[in-house]
């Protein structure tokens, strides 16, 4: 499934990249190093963080996207980042717990 | 960021010994009348020029290229959860000399990690490189003590 098709039942708004791209899994985590240690390539990462540190990761385990719960908004400087290092980037106003029960449907 | 404090001081003091040091000491301390959490770890590694310094602040530390980096978040992940938790982060290194980093928090803040197992980050320190002189000093409600491999230590010495 590509994460284009998600974003509606998501409720989510495309941040920073392009969502067209396949989405394999979903990882569940607000910890970085859990991120690290666990998360799959081209999974879908849900956390309600928006350091920079979260860009980093994501590109580092080289996941499909990353989805922002709780309607949180990232710095500008954290999508420049996130623009920089093709990251895609989503927010979503769901709950983390809200956008769970809607992924284990999709996936 | 890391689940247990100690786990930021171990990486701090891999990226040490990754760096070269023969020498590395780190100070932990709890001071419940300020409320105030500090951590410092000081080395005499080789050092990091301001580029590479700027780079490893920002979390693209790794000198490995590429997409794909197994490496270089240990400073990024410290200063965030110091900023987390109402604190701040310092760190200065000087090529040739070596590196010191030191973080502060609110030691009650909510989202402050534990200190956690900071004896196994120490003996981990200790085997990983034998040969270095590690130097801890921990004052904190858990425990306090003070190590020094040098005195501290019988290792067998390499044949």
């Amino acid at each position: 499934m590509k994460l284009a098709d998600t974003l509606s039942r998501l409720d989510a708004r495309v941040i920073s990249g392009s969502p067209e791209v396949e989405v394999r899994g979903c990882y569940i985590s607000d910890l970085l190093s859990d991120v690290l240690a666990h998360a799959r390539p081209g999974a879908l990462w849900v956390t309600l963080q928006t350091h920079r540190n979260v860009v980093s990761v994501a590109a580092m385990k080289d996941v499909a996207g990353v989805l922002i719960t709780c309607g949180r908004q990232p710095d500008p400087a954290v999508v420049a980042k996130a623009a920089e290092e093709e990251v895609v980037l989503l927010s979503t106003p769901l709950t983390t717990f809200e956008a769970a029960g809607k992924l284990w449907e999709l996936l | 960021m890391h689940e247990e404090l100690s786990l930021h001081i171990l990486d701090l003091g891999m990226n040490s010994l990754a760096a070269g040091a023969t020498s590395i000491s780190i100070r932990v301390s709890e001071d419940r009348a300020r409320d105030r959490f500090a951590l410092l770890v000081r080395d005499n590694g080789r050092g990091m020029g301001r580029a590479a310094f700027v780079r490893a602040l920002s979390g693209r530390g790794s000198t490995k290229t590429g997409r794909r980096r197994a490496v270089g978040l240990g400073l990024a992940f410290l200063r965030q959860a110091a900023e987390a938790c109402e604190g701040r982060f310092r760190a200065a290194s000087l090529p040739g000399h070596g590196t010191v980093v030191a973080a502060r928090m609110r030691l009650s803040h909510v989202d402050r990690p534990p200190l956690g197992d900071l004896a196994a980050t120490v003996r981990a320190l200790a085997l990983a490189a034998p040969g270095a002189r590690l130097r801890v000093a921990c004052r904190a409600a858990e425990e306090t003590f003070a190590f020094d491999s040098q005195t501290d230590l019988n290792l067998p010495s390499p044949a």
